[in-house]
């Protein structure tokens, strides 16, 4: 019986101990504890946010300069094929007028053989015809009595170098 | 964790060997039961062992209040062990008596003693709450000094409890938003249960008193966990013991009654809780090393065959007792909370 038989004196420092080691505590010890493990638990989310964000902030820079090279390449790629093109365009067009220019000179050249070629042909004939004119004049010279007849031939003669 | 099993272990070693060594010796028949009784209960002195027929004890103060007569202060040898009186006072049975001329015991003076004395309890309370403050203090220093450094010591030692009072005690049973009014209050009893109990089971002077298992000890934190409960209660807590909503009208008539008692028996259970699993660690313990002096009174040889008996039974025990420290503080704290988190919960 005695074993369950409160003291007063023991509940007395008990109660009155009790009280004073609760509000020293709370004062002393857990106050400053709890706001430091409280301020510890908040700076240690803090940092696992800001390195959340960090990776996050790293894999955007990390996907813009993908981008950004796809991007680049594809410009190349484009680029390279308007040069292309320009440059086909630019030949094609460069072979289209050496064409022309040959093709000008060509003309030019055909006339002026043309030309040449009249002009010759009608020195020629002019040359023919001095002779013929020497040779009728040497006819004329030495025979002169059948003139009609050496004129038919000559006529004849002149017509057949005409046709040439 | 591993180094704290291990200083569990080493601990618990040391316990068991000196408490052999403090065993009172007497020339009379070994009475276990006295032997235990006088362990378990609080003394005036704090006795260390018998040596050569005589007691050899630190004397501890004594305060006395008689109404009427006004108050006095001496150490506790001025009784002799009880065999003396002293201004008029007698050590009857560790009860502080007043006494006629002739030294009998006075009944209707001695109702008028208020006796405060620092008793051993007590004297092992003001022990435990300079450990805690000095303890608490520091480690709080630390904390202040250096708020983002990785703790320290016993500051590494003691934090994981501290966080483990604070999220799965407090937290979960409170709740989010009120668990902070009780945690200084939470915190303090159990690292008062917890220190006191490990206290309790070292054998030796500043140890070895049985103050979480004194009665009056649980009932003090029982009683301001009931006066917290209650002051604390809101109107959802109230309308559940006075009017259990959808309870129809005629079994109110019984269940309220119940709710009202319960709301008493919750602190009391509480109380009875700790002291008698603590005062039954202490009981088994004690009973394990009576066997040895039980079988040695028979022959000696008997008495030494058991001690190697007793002596494991009590280091397992004593294992047991230190996790007991520790779940018993648990216990506490939790049904503690719990009672709380009741009182305040709204819906």
């Amino acid at each position: 019986m005695e074993l369950v038989k409160p003291d007063i004196g023991l509940l007395f420092w008990m109660t009155t101990c009790f009280i004073i080691l609760l509000f020293l505590m709370k004062k002393y010890a857990w106050g400053p504890i709890l706001a430091a493990l409280h301020e510890r638990e908040r700076g240690i989310q803090e940092a696992l946010d800001g390195a959340e964000g960090a990776k996050k902030e790293i894999a955007e820079a990390a996907s813009k300069v993908e981008q950004m090279l796809s991007e680049g390449k594809a410009e190349k790629e484009a680029l390279m094929k308007l040069a292309k093109e320009e440059l086909m365009e630019y030949k094609n067009g460069e072979q289209q007028k050496i064409n022309t220019q040959i093709a000008l000179q060509m003309q030019t050249v055909k006339e002026e053989i043309e030309q040449q070629k009249r002009a010759a042909v009608s020195e020629l004939k002019n040359k023919v015809a001095e002779l013929s004119i020497e040779i009728a004049e040497k006819i004329i010279k030495k025979e002169l009595r059948d003139q009609s007849a050496h004129n038919e031939l000559i006529k004849n003669n002149v017509e057949d170098l005409e046709l040439n | 964790m591993r180094k704290l099993f291990i200083s569990f272990l080493f601990l618990s070693t040391i316990l068991c060997s000196s408490i052999i060594a403090g065993e009172p010796t007497k020339d009379e028949k070994f009475q276990p039961g006295d032997m235990i009784m006088h362990h378990i209960l609080d003394a005036h002195e704090w006795h260390i062992l018998d040596w050569k027929g005589k007691s050899v004890s630190i004397p501890l103060p004594i305060i006395l209040f008689h109404e009427g007569k006004g108050g006095s202060v001496f150490f506790s040898s001025k009784f002799n062990h009880g065999h003396s009186n002293y201004k008029g006072y007698k050590m009857d049975h560790g009860h502080i008596v007043a006494v006629n001329a002739d030294g009998t015991k006075n009944k209707i003076e001695t109702e008028k003693i208020w006796d405060l004395s620092i008793t051993k309890n007590v004297f092992s309370l003001l022990l435990s709450i300079i450990i805690l403050l000095s303890v608490f203090i520091t480690i709080s220093n630390r904390y202040k000094r250096n708020k983002n450094i990785a703790p320290k010591g016993v500051q590494s030692l003691l934090e994981p409890i501290i966080i483990f009072v604070r999220d799965d005690i407090a937290k979960s049973a409170i709740g989010e938003k009120d668990y902070k009014k009780y945690l200084p209050f939470l915190l303090t009893v159990f690292f008062f249960i917890f220190l006191n109990n490990l206290l309790g089971l070292v054998p030796f002077f500043p140890g070895g008193a049985n103050l979480t298992g004194n009665i009056a000890v649980p009932m003090v934190m029982a009683a301001m966990v009931f006066i917290i409960t209650t002051l604390s209660g809101k109107k959802y807590y109230w309308k559940h013991i006075f009017a259990m909503p959808g309870v129809p009208k005629p079994v109110l008539l019984i269940l309220t009654p119940i709710e009202i008692f319960g709301v008493f028996l919750k602190p009391l259970v509480l109380m009875i809780r700790l002291f008698a699993n603590i005062t039954a660690g202490h009981i088994i313990i004690l009973s394990f090393f009576s066997m040895i002096f039980i079988f040695g009174e028979m022959s000696p040889l008997a008495g030494y065959g058991v001690s190697i008996f007793s002596g494991l039974f009590v280091l397992f025990m004593m294992t047991l007792e230190l996790l007991v420290a520790f779940l018993q503080a648990y216990v506490f704290t939790l049904l503690a909370a719990m009672y709380f988190g009741m009182a305040v919960e709204e819906h």
